[in-house]
């Protein structure tokens, strides 16, 4: 078994005989977070990172070019949920990072909160991300990403109104965009381009888009940038 | 001059248009006084660090603050002393708060990066647990089982209540007769077993003159078995339960009126607090009730009838659980579907106000409701003219098993006009 770097700082393959597998370094030895498998090569603990269980890892199997969140990053991460893909960027950003992880559904919350209990980088947030000016007691300092999974119909009104509120520019965005949850009728293809074009009006520069199949059906994550005053 | 007001887990600063603090009151680092301020002010309630800024900022002669949040604008707006204005997308506020981390350090608020996360760290940890520990605490739940238990309570002072009435029957058979009240009925047992059996004890447990004499006589005039004092200590403890049981329904009825005046409290001022808890219940939560239809509101609690009438074509109900209201039960049954659909109509509006605005629209709704019920009194002083059978003539029999059925939905119909 050996371990590689990937483009990507914090981010790394896990090779196991002829099977190839990312992994972050775990900031917190030996700890499985969703029962993932851990490995422990010279000094350091590696946490895989499934593609099936997490967007973010699905997104750069499939080919990601650019990876904002990096060491030392502040994120903003919008539909936290019990923490899955939190665990990692948590891995990633390291101690001198951080992840704002907003989470709306207080049962989700309950694992997220225990994560963070373990994880001094993690800070969570039971909230509603549509109601940004709700946390912002708590969220001071600058955003360096917003990440937002929030499969909901108003997701781009949603990462929006965050971005306005907490970044400025040269900031990044990344999103989950589900086309289930905005219009079953359409054309998934259409839907992406509306939502993508939303956001392009509102004043964001896409970078790149991502299909996320065959990992999730219906999704792609799509990577903007700030690049006009809001 | 126009300041801006930024809450934050650290403290409550106040800044000018060029981001330099002008005032500022310092919660770092007490981490409970940083989770208390925090959460009141989002629910919109005065806290005194706010309290003793907003004072600073009056006597300062600041015109107004700018917030970004309107549960701030609220709590703010609540103490009266300087006028506010939200603003959610104040560049000024948010220039400040992204570079407030910083500006921590610097006028040595906090000693280091370091303490600035940790300290944030924890105190968003105890929000978070707080928030999910309320949201478990979800209050429409407590309302349904406060008033499920009440409904308990009551099946249970029954069951005990006619045990305690056919037993005692065999002593003294009159008084069941005599007392018709449950928790009543188990006092006068208890008296008796303190020996007192005259007027004057039971005008002391509350009974009026006329019948405390009637109770009083037919002890000495009754026939039955003699009673002796070792039959009467089951007796005695059997009635302490129900008392205890009567008591304990009070206060439950108490506690339920009380959550039911925040959790829904356009229903309650439309149909009381307890037949607005029973709707609750019933339809699994506010937000379940919220989503029915109001005629399926209006036969609420009447299930059975409503499957009966499906499968054997009987008259559907015309009301379910909202027949407990006054203005329903001591109507004339002619009126009553009526009355019954305006209830249902008004519930149904109340309960979408409830679980999603809160706004306060209990009294409209009420008045339009006894408005309407006024109406239908006018408007249909006289019972219907009976229905004409079948044997009256021959063109109405060969149409009555269709119409028979048609007929009765029929009755319900021409109000809709
Ligand atoms: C698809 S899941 C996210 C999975 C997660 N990102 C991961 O990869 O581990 C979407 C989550 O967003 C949450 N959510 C939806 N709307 C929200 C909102 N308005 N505010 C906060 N969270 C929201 C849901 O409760 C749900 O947990």
């Amino acid at each position: 078994m050996s371990v590689l770097p990937t483009s990507f700082g914090g981010v790394f393959k896990i090779k196991d005989k002829d099977r190839e597998s990312l992994a972050t370094r775990s900031l917190v030895k030996n700890q499985s977070v969703y029962g993932e498998k851990v490995f422990d090569i010279e000094d350091y603990s590696y946490r895989l990172w499934s593609t099936r269980r997490s967007k973010l890892a699905a997104a750069i199997k499939k080919g990601l070019h650019e990876l904002p969140i990096q060491l030392g990053s502040h994120v903003l991460y919008l539909g936290a949920a019990s923490g899955t893909t939190v665990s990692h960027i948590s891995d990633i950003v390291g101690e001198e990072g951080v992840v704002y992880a907003v989470e709306f559904s207080p049962i989700s919350a309950r694992d997220l909160v225990f994560l963070a209990e373990s994880r001094s980088n993690i800070i969570p947030i039971v909230d509603d991300a549509r109601r940004p000016t709700n946390y912002t007691s708590i969220v001071t300092g600058s955003i360096d990403v917003v990440y937002q999974d929030v499969a909901q119909p108003d997701q781009a009104r949603i990462l929006f109104d965050n971005i306005r509120t907490f970044c400025s520019l040269g900031a990044w965005a990344m999103i989950a965009i589900k086309a289930r949850s905005i219009d079953s009728v359409s054309e998934t293809r259409q839907v992406f381009d509306r939502e993508v074009g939303s956001l392009q009006e509102s004043g964001l520069d896409v970078i790149e888009r991502v299909n996320l199949t065959p990992y999730e059906r219906d999704h792609e994550m799509v990577l903007l940038r700030v690049t006009e005053d809001l | 001059m126009q300041v801006h007001l930024v809450p934050t887990i650290f403290g409550i600063f106040i800044h000018d248009n060029k981001g330099e603090i002008i005032l500022h009151h310092v919660i770092y680092p007490d981490v409970s006084l940083a989770v208390t301020v925090t959460s009141k002010i989002m629910e919109g309630h005065i806290v005194t660090p706010l309290q003793d800024l907003l004072k600073q900022a009056q006597s300062e002669g600041f015109e107004s603050v700018i917030v970004e949040n309107q549960h701030v604008a609220r709590a703010i707006e609540e103490l009266g002393t300087v006028a506010v204005v939200i603003d959610e997308q104040s560049r000024d506020i948010k220039m400040f708060r992204s570079m407030l981390d910083d500006i921590l350090v610097r006028e040595k608020i906090v000693e280091d990066r370091t303490r600035v996360s940790t300290f944030r760290h924890d105190v968003a940890l105890r929000i978070a647990r707080s928030r999910i520990s309320e949201a478990s605490k979800s209050p429409d739940l407590l309302v349904k089982h406060a008033i499920d238990a009440i409904g308990e309570i009551d099946k249970n002072i029954n069951i005990l209540s006619m045990r305690l009435r056919e037993w005692f029957s065999i002593f003294r058979p009159s008084l069941t007769r005599l007392v018709e009240d449950h928790n009543q009925f188990a006092q006068v047992i208890k008296t008796i077993n303190k020996g007192g059996t005259t007027k004057e004890d039971l005008l002391k447990i509350g009974f009026a003159d006329m019948i405390a004499e009637k109770i009083s006589t037919s002890f000495e005039t009754d026939m039955g078995a003699p009673l002796t004092g070792e039959d009467l200590i089951p007796l005695t403890q059997l009635a302490d339960m129900v008392n205890n049981l009567v008591e304990t329904r009070q206060r439950m009825e108490e506690y339920v009126s009380r959550l039911m005046q925040t959790v829904a409290p356009n229903i309650t001022a439309l149909v009381g607090p307890l037949v607005g808890a029973r709707l609750i219940s019933m339809a699994g939560s506010l937000l379940d009730l919220s989503r029915k239809t109001s005629s399926t509101i209006q036969v609420l609690g009447a299930e059975k009838a409503l499957f009966r009438s499906l499968k054997t074509g009987t008259a559907p109900p015309k009301h379910g659980l909202i027949f407990q209201v006054p203005e329903l039960y001591s109507a004339p049954y002619w009126q009553r579907g009526k009355i019954a659909r305006a209830l249902a109509g008004k519930i149904s509006i109340a309960a979408k106000i409830d679980a999603f605005s809160g706004r306060d629209a209990g009294q409209m709704l009420r008045d339009a409701f006894e408005k309407r019920v006024k109406e239908i009194r006018t408007q249909n002083p006289n019972p219907p003219p009976p229905k004409p059978t079948a044997s009256i003539q021959g063109r109405q029999g060969r149409q009555r098993s269709g119409r028979s059925r048609r007929g009765k939905y029929g009755r319900r119909r021409p109000s809709k006009r």
